[in-house]
């Protein structure tokens, strides 16, 4: 563990040396020669310029109605602006806004990454952005990709494993032969242990925050991901990933030196058979935290426990869409199946038995990426099963 | 041999050989065929590896650079992927 730790420590002269690596080809295109002043301004100037910007973005609605109640969902709007300043330098932004029930918006800050482009297989980024870790958050993270109304349980916000991250990164992909290799590595402000010595039910001592913008020690979250498409029409993706944070606990406190490490793999497959495209995607995570005594403090009685907090979640799931029909309408659905399972550690008291869900779905695109999403999922939580939920999600990309 | 195990050994070791296998895949000779393939096939195989791919009317020229790009760092698409992708986007806009 002292080696890893070090090796953390050791970790930006890694990212040194690629930039070193680099450094003589960044440079190289970038030289602009000044012109004068122009006199006389031209409204409406033909001159498309030089920076080019999206502002693109998604808006969603949910219904849900399950056995005990149905309810319309507040709208969720999200908006991207995206800026190519140059052939360097790229700005990738994200603003989610959340309807909340006194009427008023809820606005967060989902991405602000800036990113140096220094050859062709090495870019280099810093801000908040989203963890590679997996498919669900990575790949499919947008939800007018995601064709599932819901996400599967234990790979999100609800999950073990790194969501969000404030750091910088490098990251690139390039040909190698028949196959694509792509890469990503990250220096991040990493997970926070939560301490709680409360008694109360909702007691997530032992696990860990992964949405903190600021860090709550000196110690950094190193990791990444390693992809390979072995395939020369990009058919299947196999990605492994993983991070490490040697102290994860508040600077100073009993817990400063408890330790997290996260790994997992993903695929994703898709493949037009007559005119079927038919899609498969899955994802493994595990993580372990170092064990430590936590005290809990319950009607002026304390008490202290432990338990091996270790927790794995997973997933498997498929869709098939009739691309290839004639028919208009047909051509336009897609249906798909989901199973999720999340293994929280069985003694923590926000822990138990697994979590399971199975999600049903039929798809309707109105265009390539908006959609109107039927759903059916069955869960059951720590061994009980909640009520099924039939859900509506409208979801419009522009 | 405890001097090779310590940590900054490693690290400039394990930096050195990432480097190199990097540069060495990267400037790997791309066989003829993928070399050869047009924008619209790797518009097509690329796009679809996440989502249904968009009609090439729905962005002006320079909407498309910039989609290029972010797609650069989202899907890890290649240089030569992005150039020659976004290139058949503004032809067929």
């Amino acid at each position: 563990m002292q080696l890893l730790n070090k090796l953390k420590q050791r970790f930006p002269v890694i990212v040194l040396l690629l930039l070193l690596s680099a450094v003589s080809k960044a440079q190289d295109s970038t030289t602009t020669v000044a012109e004068p002043l122009q006199t006389v301004q031209i409204p409406n100037s033909p001159n498309p310029g030089s920076q080019s910007f999206l502002f693109t973005g998604e808006a969603s609605s949910l219904f849900l109605a399950s056995k005990d109640e149905n309810t319309f969902v507040p709208l969720t709007l999200m908006l991207m602006p995206l800026a190519r300043i140059n052939d360097r330098l790229f700005l990738e932004s994200g603003v989610k806004m959340e309807l909340q029930d006194d009427g008023s918006f809820a606005f967060g800050l989902e991405t602000l990454n800036l990113h140096y482009r220094v050859n062709s297989w090495l870019t280099l980024h810093a801000g908040k952005f989203a963890a590679p870790w997996g498919n669900v958050l990575d790949m499919f993270g947008e939800g007018f990709v995601s064709r599932f109304p819901v996400g599967p349980i234990g790979l999100s916000d609800d999950g073990m494993a790194p969501t969000d991250l404030v750091g910088f990164g490098a990251q690139g992909g390039f040909q190698a032969g028949n196959a694509k290799m792509l890469y990503e590595l990250y220096l991040a402000n990493g997970p926070q242990l939560i301490v709680n010595e409360d008694g109360t039910a909702d007691n997530m001592t032992g696990h860990m925050s992964y949405d903190a913008l600021t860090d709550n020690n000196k110690n950094k979250a190193f990791g990444g991901k390693l992809g390979i498409l072995p395939f020369s029409n990009s058919m299947l993706q196999v990605d492994a990933f993983a991070q490490y944070a040697g102290k994860t606990g508040d600077a100073g406190s009993l817990y400063q030196n408890i330790s997290s490490s996260s790994y997992g793999a993903d695929f994703n497959f898709y493949k037009t058979f007559n005119i079927m495209m038919v899609r498969l995607m899955g994802q493994y995570e595990e993580t372990n935290t170092g064990n430590a005594t936590y005290k809990v403090i319950e009607n002026a009685d304390t008490s202290y426990y432990t338990f091996n907090n270790k927790g794995n979640s997973w997933y498997l799931a498929g869709t098939l869409r009739p691309s290839g029909s004639s028919n208009d309408f047909v051509h336009d659905l897609e249906i798909g199946a989901r199973y999720a399972q999340y293994d929280p550690p069985k003694n923590a008291l926000w822990g138990g038995t697994a979590s399971k869900q199975l999600t049903l779905d039929l798809t309707y695109w109105f265009t390539w990426s908006s959609q109107i999403n039927f759903g059916y999922n069955i869960q059951t939580d720590a061994g009980t099963r909640l009520g099924n939920e039939f859900i509506i999600r409208t979801l419009y990309k522009f | 041999m405890k001097n090779i195990l310590k940590p900054k050994t490693i690290t400039i070791l394990i930096s050195i050989v990432f480097i190199t296998t990097v540069a060495i895949l990267s400037s790997c000779k791309t066989p003829a065929l993928i070399a050869a393939k047009p924008g619209a096939q790797l518009w097509a195989e690329n796009c679809t590896r996440c989502h249904n791919t968009p009609p090439p009317s729905i962005y002006s020229d320079a909407e498309w650079e910039a989609v290029g790009e972010h797609m650069r760092y989202k899907a890890n698409l290649t240089d030569q992927e992005v150039t020659k992708v976004v290139a058949f986007l503004k032809s067929a806009n």
